[in-house]
């Protein structure tokens, strides 16, 4: 039978490490096996090998009875199956532990729904009793672990005292609290009281857009958001006299370079020009007139001052913007004309991201006017393949989809014009409901259940951490909010600061990012005008 | 009758000669045999009628590879023995500066590391251990498919891109700490996750922690390819094996060298997109089978089968089109790689730190 076996990889190489392997009871190997125990001519081969290790704990010591493998071949069999018989003993008796898999789309797995089920009705100050007053049921004490209840429970019952002089000491409304930049609404302003109202209007015109009641309107969404905020005083048609001037341009371009209106391309090819370039248009009177290209507002982009800043009301009267409202201004252009356009996330900006007719995607920075590839995107370090995804970052974000995400602005223009309150809650939940994944809305979420924690810190004068088991519901608001965190880590989130920030976008700028940018321009620029 | 020499050699060239035919016969039998025994374990893995093992789905593989003369016991000491020195330095060896909720499995995971990638001494001075290299000579396993096995590189202490993560990640199953497979074009890596800095990859290969770009600088991964989650993804634990069961066809192919039982292939490939629907090599495979067959019948002027299987091929097509599936050649690979590990530097994680205290 020997000569069958001339083909099999094993019988090739007879010094071949695999050797060790092959138990010796089996009729297929032996006897090359064995033969190569006993002829010298292989020794060296085998004595090449890096075989393991000496001389630490059981292991090895059998291990040194393998590792000469020369002097003599049978004591060393024998060590070979005494091996095989202690290690098979030690290796059955163990229990294998599956590890769970990471899973992104559920949301239901995350504590969201537990606090207050519905927020709206909630008022915030009926909440303030209820939630953050300091539970002072004292712990059931064990029979088996006597000493240390009882300790415990002496513990337990000084922090009582402390806590009741604490209390009446620090008895204040939530929203007088000023906690680390968190502040809670105040529903007894009169500010609040005057546009809270506003507030619900806005949202539950939204939310019938969503629910189908409503016909879908991008355009309204945007002003009831940006309306709230002035309180409901600004006029619709004002709004939309602006963008149908930029609409009554972008056809002058679309005439004047003869676009072809059926390519996606040349639709997105003339808004780009009226971001990036000086256009020359006719007024409706006949008048020449000339549009500045949009610019990036340098001053506070982030709106932390005035969040006014980042609405698309005020680029769309002051020619500048940053990286929500330019973004957003695009894309309601888009939408006028035709174009088909998307917007796209990654941290802490947005940007545009449009089809060719073969649906092959080109990104557009509308704050430099950069066309970005995805490989410089990535390479930036702060978008991971794990936000890629899990959806969070870079993917085209569907009108339905962007038009939840109006709840989320609204809910944090809230938060900025008030403070944090349920109503922001609710606004993110709701945008999580249609847009999971929402990376915007679950910061929201986790904002809020932060600022809980703190607050109910404070309440109960900031317990050290060794003792936080005494305070069942600091640690119940402290899981919520760290499995928060968690699921937004598992997600591939990565923070970036203003300072990273800002180097990222000079980054845009940079020669390389420059050249590439151009090279995308350009062939953007062949497919519209020559290939057409 | 006498017999002279020459009858005598000539009876024994034909005896010869009908040995190794039966014998070719029985070996195509015994392999199909111990092939069939390995799928059936591991298809009783994926149904949940088993319990489901890695280690074990990997050893499977293996031993059919090998005639089924493997000696588990001697697999699974040799796994125990690392384990043990990763046990033995992660008691002795601490984390400098990593304070967070999970720091004893960043512990071990730190000392797993450096086993792969460091000599490892007892207070001796006695060697316990030496670093896993990668093999240059013959990564992907062209002159010996056995190179890309575990049990080689637990023995020659050199692998590749699948036997080392395959490795990592019985390891640190056997530690309990969590890894996941993941994939990119022609090659396989490591994810992990902590609490400092997330999700990071872990390169086996080349002893580092490179960030995602070094893998979109290959040029081969599109935007398309990780929203599609064909590449870049983590494996579960279902999915891992799945990936064990196109190593046993591809192990099957290798053995025979021959399509002829395309029977098999079409079921493991078949078994592991069950699993895994976007899963490349399970597709590669299925596409390049229907394609062979159709050609095979159009040969023969079976137009019946010839038509069904083009029907296959194209649909397998249509499947990898959307994915947004490249070809990569072995040649582009090899260039990247090397590309890689001359800056490798270039694409380090520098937030994680693998620094002991000393």
């Amino acid at each position: 039978m020997r000569f069958a076996f001339k083909e099999n990889s094993l019988n090739k190489e007879n010094g071949s490490p695999f050797s060790y392997f092959f138990s010796f009871d089996k009729t297929v190997t032996p006897i090359s096996n064995l033969a190569h125990l006993f002829f010298a001519k292989n020794r060296q081969k085998t004595k090449e090998l890096n075989f393991p290790p000496k001389q630490i704990g059981f292991a090895s010591q059998v291990f040194a009875h393998l590792t000469p493998f020369s002097q003599s071949a049978l004591p060393q069999a024998f060590g070979i199956l005494i091996f095989i018989f202690l290690v098979s003993l030690k290796c059955f008796s163990q229990n294998i532990q599956q590890p769970q898999t990471p899973t992104f789309n559920n949301t239901n797995s995350l504590n969201i729904n537990n606090g207050n089920t519905n927020p709206i009705n909630n008022n915030p100050t009926q909440y303030n009793n209820t939630v953050f007053t300091p539970n002072y049921k004292a712990p059931l004490p064990n029979e088996k672990q006597n000493a240390q209840t009882k300790n415990a429970i002496n513990q337990y019952s000084d922090i009582k005292s402390e806590l009741n002089t604490k209390e009446s000491k620090y008895k204040k409304q939530l929203w007088e609290l000023q906690l680390k930049g968190f502040r809670f609404a105040n529903p007894n302003s009169p500010e609040y009281k005057l546009n809270h109202q506003c507030y619900l209007a806005a949202y539950d015109s939204i939310n019938d857009m969503l629910l189908g009641k409503k016909p879908y309107n991008l355009k309204r969404a945007i002003f009831l958001v940006e309306n709230a905020y002035y309180g409901n005083k600004g006029k619709y048609k004002q709004f939309t006299d602006l963008i149908d001037n930029y609409v009554y341009i972008l056809k002058q371009i679309i005439k004047n370079e003869n676009l072809d209106i059926n390519n996606n391309l040349s639709l997105n090819y003339a808004i780009q020009k009226l971001f990036l370039e000086k256009v020359k248009y006719k007024d409706k009177n006949g008048i020449v007139k000339f549009h500045d290209p949009f610019k990036y507002d340098f001053e506070n982009p982030m709106g932390d001052k005035d969040y006014s800043k980042q609405f698309v009301f005020k680029s769309l009267i002051a020619n500048t913007g940053q990286c929500h409202n330019l973004p957003l201004t695009y894309k309601l252009l888009a939408t006028e004309i035709g174009a088909k356009a998307n917007i796209a996330y990654s941290p802490n900006h947005s940007y545009i991201t449009f089809p060719d007719n073969d649906n092959y995607y080109y990104n557009f920075e509308c704050t430099s006017g950069a066309f970005t590839s995805y490989a410089f995107i990535m390479s930036s370090g702060y978008v991971s393949s794990n936000a890629i995804n899990s959806g969070i970052y870079t993917v085209p974000v569907s009108d339905q989809q962007l038009l939840a995400n109006q709840l989320n602005d609204l809910g944090i223009q809230h938060l900025m014009t008030f403070g944090t309150d349920d109503f922001q809650l609710q606004c993110a939940k709701r945008t999580l409901e249609v847009f999971p994944n929402n990376i915007m809305a679950l910061q929201s979420i986790s904002n809020h259940q932060t600022a809980k924690v703190q607050a109910t810190g404070y309440y109960l004068g900031f317990p050290k951490p060794e003792n936080i088991e005494n305070y069942p519901d600091l640690k119940n608001e402290m899981d919520k909010r760290n499995n928060m965190y968690d699921y937004i880590d598992m997600l591939g989130y990565t923070q970036m600061s203003d300072e990273v920030y800002k180097k990222w976008l000079n980054s845009v700028n940079l020669e390389k990012a420059k050249k590439e940018s151009e090279e995308i321009k350009k062939t953007i620029l062949l497919k519209v005008k020559v290939l057409n | 009758m006498k017999l002279n020499f020459k009858t005598y050699f000539i009876l024994f060239f034909f005896i010869l000669c009908f040995c190794e035919a039966k014998a070719q016969y029985n070996r195509v039998d015994s392999i199909q045999k111990n092939f069939d025994k390995a799928y059936n374990e591991l298809e009783a893995m994926l149904n949940g009628k088993q319990q489901a093992s890695f280690k074990r789905a990997v050893y499977l593989v293996e031993n059919a590879y090998f005639d089924d003369s493997l000696n588990y016991n001697l697999y699974l000491g040799l796994i125990d023995y690392y384990k043990k020195v990763a046990l033995a330095y992660n008691k002795v060896n601490k984390l400098q500066s990593y304070k967070y909720a999970d720091s004893l499995k960043q512990n071990l995971n730190a000392s797993l590391f450096k086993i792969f990638t460091d000599t490892i001494k007892t207070i001796d001075n006695q060697i316990a251990s030496t670093p896993f290299q990668y093999n240059f000579q013959d990564a992907l396993g062209n002159k010996d498919f056995s190179s890309t096995f575990i049990t080689n590189l637990l023995v020659t202490k050199k692998g590749n891109c699948h036997s080392l993560p395959y490795l990592y990640k019985i390891l640190t199953e056997e530690l309990g700490t969590k890894s996941y497979l993941s994939l990119a074009p022609m090659h396989i890596y490591i994810k992990q996750f902590n609490k400092k800095v997330g999700w990071y990859n872990v390169e086996l290969t080349s002893g580092s922690f490179p960030l995602d770009a070094y893998l979109m600088s290959t040029g081969y991964i599109s935007h398309q390819n990780i929203v599609s989650k064909l590449y870049m993804d983590t494996l579960s634990y279902k999915e891992s094996i799945a990936t064990c069961v196109m190593d046993l066809c591809y192990a099957y192919m290798r053995k025979l060298d021959t399509l002829s039982n395309y029977g098999f292939i079409i079921k493991c490939a078949n078994k592991s997109l069950e699993i895994k629907p976007n899963y490349v090599s399970g597709l590669l495979r299925l596409n390049g089978i229907h394609n062979y067959l159709y050609a095979k019948y159009t040969k023969e002027n079976k137009s019946d089968l010839a038509i069904i299987h083009k029907q296959a091929f194209i649909e397998t097509n249509k499947k990898l089109m959307k994915l947004g599936y490249q070809d990569v050649s072995e040649e582009t690979f090899n260039k990247w790689y090397t590309s890689y590990q001359k800056d490798k530097s270039k694409y380090d994680n520098t937030q994680i730190n693998t620094n002991f205290k000393k």
